[in-house]
C-alpha cells in the first residue's frame, strides 16, 4: 500500500534530506516533493498540470519556522483554498519546538490533523499510515 | 425690638435668645427657664416650672454622668464649663446639648441657685460625625496602601530574583551546550577524513553536517551576546558620529566595492550625539553591513547613508536598493530573535534583536520603511 506524494515544505535542505532518505528507506510513497518555504509550498498546491489538474499530495509535513512565509502563515491561506484543493490531504505539522503555545496553536486549526516533534520516527510514519487507511484516503 | 421699657426689652432678650437659659434650685428643681429652652424640649412652662429637674430631660447614662461628675465639679468648682449631654424631648426623641452653669451663692456663701445656658450642638455633633468617618476611611485606605505597597515591594522582589535565576539559567545553558558541540565539531573533521566522499549522498551529509555545526556555534554566540547586553551597565558620554563613521566607513566600502556597490554618505560636521562609542560602532556597523547582504542580484547595489539633527535627536538615515522586507508579513518579527527573512543569507538571525536592543540600551529608537524587492532605510535615533 503506497502513497501516492508526500510534500515536505520545510527551509532546512539538512531536514529535508534526511526527511526523503527516511521516507524513501521506509518505501512507502510513491513520490516525494520538497519546498522551502510556506509560499512555494502554495504556489505548487495551486499549479496545475497540463493536464489542468493540480497536485494533490496525501500527505504534508509542514514546518514551523520559515523565512518569506512561515508555517502559521501558511495556514492561514491554506484554509482559504478550494476545498477541492485540500480533499484528501492530511497537514502535519513538524517541528523542533518545544513551546507548548505552538502546539495550541497549531490544534487551532482544521486543516491541521495533528503536531509531531522532529525527528521523524518509524512509529509515527506507521501511525499516520493507518490513520490514511482508515479515512479511506489512500488508494491502492 | 426695642420699647424703650427695660423690662420688656430684656424680658424679650430672654426669652428669644438662641441658647436655653435654666435656673435651677440647689436640690435640681427648675425655677426659671426661657421660651428656647422649652421649644427645645417640646414642653410648655406650666409643664416644667417648679416641676422637673434638670434630671428628668437626661437619658440614664446622663444621669449617671450628672451625679457623679457634674454635681461634684459644680459643688467644688462653683461652675461646669462645656459638659455634652443627650437631652430627651417630649415625644421621646434625643439631641445633644452642651451645659454651662454657675452656682449663685448668697450673701452668706451659702448657695442659693444655678444659672445655666444650654446649647443644641445638632449640628455641631453631625459634623463631628462627618470628620470621624473620614477620618476613618483615610485610615483604612492608608492601610490598604501599605498593605498593596508591601505586596508590590514582595512581587518586585521575587521577580527580580526570577529574573537572576533565569539569567544565570541561560548563562550555564549556553556554556555548557558549548562543550558538546566543540567535540562534536572536532570528532567530526577526523571522520571526514575517513569518509569516501565520491559518494554523492556522503557528500551531501557532510556538507549538511559543517553547515548545522556553524548555526549552532553561531546560535550559541548570538545567545551568550545576548545575555552579556542585559547584564552590563552602559557608560554614556558624547560621541561624534562622524568619528565612529570615520572608521568602520573604508571596511564597509571596500566590502561593497567586492559585490560592485557604492556607499555613499552625506552628514553635517557636527553629529554629536549622547551614547556609547562601542555599541554605536556596533549598531552602525550591522546596519549597514545588513544593507550589503541584503542586496539585490538585479541592481547594482546602492546604500546611501546621511544624517540629520532634529528637535531632541539626531536621525541617521540608511537607504538601500536591496531586496526589501515584507513588512506586513514580517514586521512584528523583525527586530524578534533567530528571525531571517530570506533564504539566501547566512547568519544566526540575531543581528536586528541585538541591534535593537543596543539603540534602547543608549536611549534611542529605530524605525524601518521598505518595499519588498525595491529596498528598504533605516532610520535610527540617537539622543543628542
Amino acid at each position: 500500500m503506497k502513497l501516492k506524494e508526500i510534500l515536505l515544505i520545510d527551509d532546512s535542505a539538512a531536514t529535508n534530506t534526511l526527511n526523503r532518505r527516511f521516507l524513501e528507506q521506509m518505501n512507502i510513497v510513491e513520490k516525494i516533493t520538497i519546498k522551502l518555504n510556506g509560499q512555494e509550498g502554495l504556489t505548487y498546491l495551486t499549479s496545475k498540470n497540463e493536464f489542468g489538474v493540480s497536485p494533490s499530495p496525501n500527505l504534508i509535513f509542514l514546518d514551523i519556522n520559515m523565512p518569506v512565509m512561515d508555517g502559521f502563515q501558511f495556514l492561514e491561506k491554506y484554509d482559504k483554498l478550494d476545498s477541492s484543493l485540500k480533499a484528501e490531504i492530511l497537514v502535519i505539522m513538524l517541528t523542533s519546538s518545544i513551546n507548548e503555545k505552538d502546539a495550541e496553536k497549531a490544534r487551532k486549526y482544521d486543516a491541521v490533523h495533528d503536531f509531531m516533534q522532529k525527528p521523524l520516527s518509524e512509529a509515527q510514519v506507521n501511525n499516520l499510515l493507518d490513520e490514511l487507511s482508515l479515512l479511506r484516503f489512500i488508494t491502492v | 425690638m426695642t420699647t424703650g421699657n427695660f423690662k420688656t426689652d430684656l424680658q424679650e432678650l430672654y426669652n428669644t435668645a438662641p441658647c436655653g437659659y435654666l435656673c435651677t434650685s440647689p436640690s435640681g428643681q427648675i425655677i426659671e427657664a426661657n421660651k428656647r429652652f422649652l421649644d427645645f424640649v417640646g414642653y410648655t412652662s406650666e409643664e416644667v416650672i417648679g416641676l422637673k429637674n434638670l434630671t428628668d430631660f437626661l437619658t440614664v447614662a446622663g444621669r449617671i454622668f450628672h451625679e457623679t461628675n457634674y454635681q461634684v465639679v459644680l459643688k467644688l468648682q462653683g461652675e461646669v464649663k462645656e459638659v455634652n449631654f443627650s437631652f430627651v424631648r417630649k415625644d421621646l426623641s434625643q439631641f445633644p446639648i452642651l451645659i454651662n452653669s454657675i452656682e449663685v451663692k448668697d450673701k452668706k456663701g451659702v448657695p442659693a441657685f444655678t444659672q445655666s445656658t444650654i446649647f443644641d450642638i445638632s449640628q455641631r455633633k453631625k459634623y463631628e460625625q462627618q470628620l470621624l468617618d473620614t477620618k476613618r476611611d483615610a485610615v483604612a485606605l492608608s492601610k490598604e496602601l501599605a498593605t498593596r505597597n508591601e505586596l508590590l515591594e514582595q512581587q518586585t522582589k521575587e521577580l527580580n530574583l526570577a529574573k537572576e535565576e533565569l539569567e544565570n539559567l541561560a548563562y550555564v545553558a549556553t556554556h555548557d551546550l558549548k562543550l558538546p558541540i566543540i567535540n562534536i565539531e572536532g570528532h567530526f573533521q577526523y571522520l571526514k577524513e575517513k569518509l569516501p566522499k565520491e559518494n554523492a549522498d556522503i557528500a551531501e551529509s557532510i556538507g549538511f553536517v559543517d553547515e548545522s555545526i556553524l548555526q549552532y556555534k553561531q546560535t550559541i554566540h548570538g545567545l551568550i551576546e545576548a545575555i552579556r547586553l542585559r547584564e552590563s551597565q552602559v557608560q554614556l558620554e558624547a560621541i561624534n558620529l562622524i568619528d565612529i563613521l570615520e572608521v568602520i566607513i573604508p571596511t564597509l566600502q571596500a566590502k561593497a566595492k567586492e559585490v560592485g556597490g557604492v556607499l555613499n554618505i552625506s552628514i553635517d560636521s557636527k553629529a554629536y550625539v549622547w551614547g556609547n562609542g562601542i555599541y554605536i560602532t556596533s549598531i552602525l556597523q550591522n546596519i549597514i553591513g545588513n544593507a550589503i547582504k541584503y542586496r539585490s542580484s538585479e541592481r547594482k547595489l546602492e546604500i546611501k547613508i546621511s544624517g540629520k539633527e532634529l528637535k531632541e535627536h539626531f536621525q541617521m538615515k540608511v537607504e538601500d536598493n536591496g531586496i526589501g522586507i515584507d513588512l506586513e508579513m514580517n514586521g512584528d518579527k523583525l527586530f524578534g530573535m533567530f528571525n531571517r527573512f530570506s533564504n539566501h543569507v547566512e547568519g544566526s538571525g540575531m543581528g536586528l534583536y541585538m541591534t535593537k536592543k543596543m539603540i534602547e540600551a543608549v536611549g534611542g529608537k529605530i524605525e524601518v520603511e521598505s518595499v519588498t524587492d525595491k529596498g528598504s532605510t533605516f532610520y535610527i535615533y540617537f539622543k543628542k
